[in-house]
């Protein structure tokens, strides 16, 4: 299954090709990953977010409070959640970060350190 | 991974009452199980931690662990008749409406059916979404005779096999009522059999499934159907085709009449479990597992409504393949509430080593006493609303909506993995249609002490039972005596129930309340009763629970209001007591009328703290402020969100039916842009739906007396409570929610 497609083809032609002026909201979500947020991120947050189709990225708890994996969603009822044992984290702050730099690579092609 | 899951038989038990408790095991052969009250089960590492007292009863011990098994699935189940058994030629027909033709798997329209013998007949839509008639000589001979025309989704059809034991013959019709001269799904074919005989069973008749043997003494159906059937028939003759129209005609003509074994119409009775047959036979059906009923048939107009005006218009019921009323497990252990046992919230707690699972259920006074002046009001109904809510995996706009990635649980997986566990009435059928009924009587893992759920806001992220568990710690922190109480037994007792309490607390989001709950509810304020709601998004959807079977709502969302899905067309009237369905605001009974304060907007990344209005300082309500300083922000600080003001948040509005002489004491503001205002503020799409644009999007504060005596306060914020135990329960929330209480504690009349 292509995963790469789910958020690109949800996106109008153009979007992202200028990644450069959403620099500072990159910059503002790096230093705040969890809300709140300006409405400016916020904005762009919710179109990164609505990601239609299978392959959606996600979080299962293991530990409360303390550890998370990331997972991929199936978008469909009869397939299991891809869970990602390799991927952990220990914030929550650090788990968005990871899922955003997916997406942002998805988008722009571009690597965020 | 979760392994042990469990539900008890009721959700509210008194003293001298007996739960009986269902557990499945997977994988362990024995499992320990033990009473405990609960008090707290935020895991929050930043608040007061989890809270159990282990409660010595006869419960107390290890038990062998077994895997139960959930069949879900509706259908009607005629039992087996000897006209049945003399069935040689016959015709069976049925208009239907197929929801899912395309989902590659049989599925059972009227069947007869032994699945494991291979005998019967079993008229289905088949795996290629065409219509089809199964028969089965019992021997191992079968043979499958297909229009070869698939069905539309969602359009209606005179579906018919007539079968001519003397000719061998077989006849399909496939007739959409309304024709589409580009769709080539019209289909009327005569085929030839070479089946000596059908073979006969002592199995029931079914619509909508066939039987597919039995497990621990209960049958089990596969082949469930998705969609509507309106008017099955079954004939001991082969009609002609041309006689297929009279069998839905009123009355049946009597040269057909002659041939009638059953005409079953499910436009009577609507709220019950019986599916009734008018064929003289009295071959009446059990409905089993909830398939939705008061839902529009082929014979439905749009010139009315509601199915009590013109039940013959609504003669369908639309089975789904993932209904599910009652689990059916067999109990592993019970509890008879010991006399002495103090009201309060209890759980099964269930260890096999690895895993542990809590059954929670509450214990309540007997049915006419008190045992304290409070009474926590439990709300039951909205746990059951949102019980098994799947829209983390399933939705699309979770994620936008909780303003971060969706945080799964073993919980939810667990969910995922097992459909058969049914659905919150946010969720929809795996047809695509919404779900309207939800039972109790089955594991509902949402309703567990340390649920987090991804809906629930940052910090500890709990909804509904785990976050009111806040609101019990408080209580026990403080060292109030208080009862428990459910909205089931509200909506059974009305205001009896709530009489004797001097004071009445909700719990943080009693979104779902049923007409004798409210009822209930006005009576008590107006009675001397004073209420303290202490939660958001209240008193919001109307719901009905079933007026025979026990542990089940149901909610019709009509007009407005955040939906998942909308109601279809002519659907607005709940089956279950034929009242009007929907927002409590546009039954005339808006919660602003009834608390001062009715939904204005979600968000869920981040909370607020309040500020005092000029309202506050009205000697009225100088006991709600004692020790509060004039500019002191109340609430910016909390377990859930960050601030006492969060996620689902409600403002006050005389226009809305806030009374005139509320106090508007306190106010929450500058939300974040994850707030948005509630859809039902919105007469017309509107530019400033955030929370830094509109400044609708608040939680106020609201306080008001009553004649009688009584009072009611409002805090308007699902957070509220989640903001009572930091710094140990000293702080502007717990202090501002103690006043209130003394002073609601108080004989003294307002």
């Amino acid at each position: 299954m292509d995963h790469d497609k789910g958020i690109k083809n949800n996106l109008p032609p153009g979007a992202f090709d200028q990644p450069d002026e959403y620099r500072y909201l990159v910059e503002e979500f790096r230093r705040q990953p969890i809300g709140p947020h300006s409405p400016q991120l916020e904005a762009l947050l919710r179109r990164l977010r609505t990601e239609w189709g299978p392959g959606k990225l996600a979080l299962l708890c293991v530990k409360p409070f303390r550890e998370w994996v990331m997972v991929r969603l199936p978008g469909r009822r009869d397939r299991p959640v891809e869970i990602f044992h390799d991927q952990i984290f220990h914030s929550l702050e650090e788990a968005e970060w990871a899922i955003f730099t997916q997406r942002w690579k998805k988008c722009t092609g571009e690597d965020l350190a | 991974m979760k392994r042990i899951v469990g539900y008890g038989d009721r959700l509210s038990v008194a003293p001298g009452e007996t739960i009986r408790f269902m557990v499945s095991c997977d994988g362990p052969s024995t499992f320990r199980a033990d009473i405990v009250q609960l008090i707290c089960g935020d895991l929050n590492p930043d608040g007061p931690g989890f809270k159990e007292k282990a409660v010595d009863t006869p419960v107390s011990g290890t038990y062998p662990g077994r895997v139960q098994r959930t069949h879900a699935g509706s259908y009607v189940s005629v039992e087996h008749r000897p006209l049945f058994a003399a069935l040689q030629s016959f015709t069976v027909a049925a208009i239907i409406w197929p929801t899912a033709p395309d989902k590659g798997q049989p599925q059972g329209l009227i069947t007869k059916w032994d699945n494991k013998r291979r005998s019967g007949f079993d008229f289905q839509v088949d795996a290629s979404g065409c219509l089809a008639l199964v028969l089965g000589d019992g021997q191992g001979q079968v043979e499958t005779i297909s229009s070869g025309r698939p069905l539309r989704a969602c359009h209606w059809y005179l579906a018919a096999a007539i079968y001519d034991c003397d000719s061998k013959r077989v006849e399909l019709v496939q007739q959409p009522l309304v024709e589409d001269p580009w769709a080539d799904d019209a289909s009327q074919t005569d085929h030839s059999v070479t089946l000596t005989e059908i073979g006969s069973h002592d199995g029931p008749l079914l619509f909508a499934a066939h039987g597919a043997g039995w497990e621990d003494g209960r049958m089990i159906t596969g082949g469930h159907y998705d969609g509507k059937i309106d008017s099955p028939r079954l004939a001991s003759h082969a009609l002609s085709k041309s006689d297929l129209g009279a069998l839905f005609c009123n009355p049946i003509p009597l040269h057909i009449r002659s041939a009638l074994v059953g005409a079953w119409d499910f436009s009577r009775d609507i709220p019950s479990t019986v599916a009734r047959d008018l064929s003289g036979n009295r071959l009446d059906g059990d409905v089993v597992n909830l398939p939705m009923r008061g839902c529009v048939g082929y014979k439905w107009t749009g010139e009315e409504m509601n199915w009590r005006h013109a039940s013959e218009q609504y003669g369908a019921i639309h089975f789904h393949e993932d209904d599910i009323y009652d689990a059916g497990w067999t109990p592993d252990f019970h509890l008879t509430i010991p006399e002495g046992l103090r009201s309060g919230v209890y759980a099964a707690r269930l260890r096999d080593g690895e895993d542990e699972d809590y059954i929670p259920f509450f214990v309540r006074p007997k049915p006419g006493t008190a045992t304290a002046p409070i009474a926590f009001l439990v709300p039951t109904a909205s746990y059951m609303a949102y019980a098994n809510l799947q829209t983390g995996i399933d939705g699309q706009h979770a994620e936008p909506t909780a303003g971060r990635a969706v945080v799964l649980t073993p919980e939810d997986l667990y969910l995922h993995e097992h459909r058969e566990l049914g659905y919150s009435l946010y969720d929809r059928h795996s047809d695509g249609s919404g779900v309207c009924y939800s039972s109790r009587l089955r594991p509902i893992l949402h309703l567990r002490p340390s649920q987090a759920l991804w809906v629930g806001g940052t910090g500890s992220a709990l909804w509904q039972f785990s976050a009111d568990l806040h609101l019990v710690d408080w209580l026990e922190a403080r060292g109030y005596a208080y009862d428990v109480i459910t909205d089931e037994d509200l909506d059974r007792e009305g205001y009896s129930l709530l009489a004797p309490y001097r004071v009445v607390v909700t719990g943080t989001h009693p979104e779902y309340v049923s007409t004798h709950m409210l009822d209930g509810i006005i009576d008590y304020t107006r009675r001397g009763g004073r209420l303290m709601y202490l939660g958001g998004n209240g008193f919001y959807w109307r719901t009905a629970f079933h007026p025979t079977l026990p542990g089940v709502i149901e909610v019709r969302r009509t007009e407005d209001g955040g939906r998942n899905f909308p109601v279809e067309p002519g659907e607005s009237y709940h089956s279950f007591t034929g009242e009007y369905g929907g927002l409590w605001r546009r039954i005339g009974r808006s919660p602003q009328s009834v608390v001062g304060v009715g939904f204005a907007a979600e968000g869920h990344d981040s909370g607020s703290g309040y500020r005092r209005r000029q309202d506050s300082h009205d000697p009225r309500v100088a006991f709600i402020f004692e020790g509060i300083g004039e500019d002191e922000v109340i609430g910016d600080f909390g377990l859930i969100c960050g601030g006492a003001a969060g996620l689902e948040i409600d403002r006050a509005d005389v226009a809305l039916g806030t009374p005139a002489h509320a106090l508007v004491v306190a106010s929450s503001g500058g939300h974040s842009s994850n707030y948005i205002l509630a859809k039902e503020e919105m007469l017309s799409t509107i530019p400033n739906v955030t929370g830094p644009e509109n400044d609708m999007i608040r939680a106020d504060m609201v306080f008001f007396e009553m004649p009688g005596g009584g009072a009611v306060f409002s805090t308007g914020s699902m957070t509220w409570c989640a903001s009572l135990a930091p710094n140990n329960y000293r702080n502007n929330v717990s202090r501002i929610t103690a006043n209130v209480l003394d002073r609601f504690l108080l004989q003294e009349p307002f």
